[in-house]
């Protein structure tokens, strides 16, 4: 896994809450990495780096093992599209077009991307 | 201080988040201090990193140019934003350099927290204070609209003891600012007017 950088979107590896890196002290190797609670209170706690994955690593190992998944259709959760690299768009996963076309609330598609969203929450 | 967001600025994560006031202090590392208050009305403290935070709206878009002084009634200028968020009104008792001490209710249990003034707006400026000090014994409130009706225990110069009542009748004591106490208006006497015809009883 590469270092991690500020503002990086990770979790705990066996765990799905996405954390943002805020601080790293390199001296401790520790980050510590913020999250909301549901009631606008704030969380953070430092982890070293082998306890965090990058969020969009988890969402790559899902796809290898689910390959008829598309990896826009887990978009439709709290993913930020700005976290996906170009290079995923090269692999084939998906193109451009179509992941904007996935963010559009009135797709036609919306059932089907529910379910398959659906398959990768009930998957942690 | 920070060169990307002026005192004041509503931010928020580049992720979702709630949204922020950067108050104008920044820690040794460079992060800088955001305010907010989560749904219980808790104030909320944190230092962020810069480069995770976006500007979501202008320090100007809060201010009706009004100065914070004692007894001004403030709020975070971003809870005027967030929807479907309770504004918080606080209430200031006293000024310390470039802060405000704001005081509000949770559930009745008074909070006083220092605030950074750039994090403050003042939506009304009420002017207090009876021009007789209230009487030991007469309820009295603050002008906040969490603050409970409470009975005024003792006079100590400048400062007034109050007393009051939780919903599990625990007894909380505070210390206020006499100026700022407000009686609390008994209510009139009930009047049936279905005993009268117009206006004169049967």
């Amino acid at each position: 896994m590469r270092s991690l950088k500020i503002g990086d979107m990770v979790a705990l590896k066996r765990d799905h809450q996405d954390m943002i890196v805020n601080r790293i002290d390199p001296k401790a190797g520790l980050h510590e990495c913020i999250w909301f609670k549901g009631d606008g209170s704030i969380m953070a706690s430092d982890f070293p780096l082998e306890a965090l994955e990058l969020s969009e690593a988890r969402i790559n190992r899902f796809l290898n093992r689910n390959p008829h998944l598309k990896r826009y259709n887990l978009l439709m959760g709290p993913f930020i599209p700005d976290a996906w690299d170009e290079t995923d768009y090269e692999k084939g996963h998906n193109k451009p077009n179509e992941f904007s076309k996935s963010r559009n609330p009135y797709h036609d598609e919306n059932a089907d991307l529910d379910q398959q969203s659906q398959e990768f929450w009930d998957w942690f | 201080m920070s060169e990307v967001f002026e005192p004041g600025t509503g931010v928020q994560l580049k992720e979702h988040s709630p949204i922020m006031v950067f108050s104008g202090i920044e820690d040794e590392n460079g992060h800088l201090q955001c305010l907010w208050h989560n749904d219980s009305g808790h104030l909320q403290e944190y230092y962020f990193h810069p480069e995770i935070l976006i500007d979501m709206l202008k320090t100007e878009t809060f201010s009706n140019g009004m100065l914070v002084e004692i007894g001004s009634v403030v709020s975070l200028g971003v809870d005027h934003w967030a929807p479907g968020k309770p504004e918080v009104e606080m209430l200031v008792t006293g000024l310390n350099g470039g802060s405000a001490i704001c005081l509000w209710f949770i559930d009745q249990r008074c909070v006083i927290k220092e605030i950074p003034l750039a994090s403050l707006v003042v939506p009304r400026q009420v002017k207090y204070g009876a021009e007789e000090k209230p009487e030991i014994g007469s309820n009295i409130t603050l002008p906040i609209s969490s603050a409970p009706s409470m009975t005024l225990a003792s006079i100590d110069e400048e400062k007034g003891d109050c007393l009051w009542f939780l919903d599990s009748k625990d007894l909380v004591r505070g210390v206020f600012p006499v100026s700022l106490l407000l009686p609390v208006l008994e209510p009139s006497p009930h009047i049936d007017l279905t005993e009268y015809e117009d206006g004169i009883p049967f």
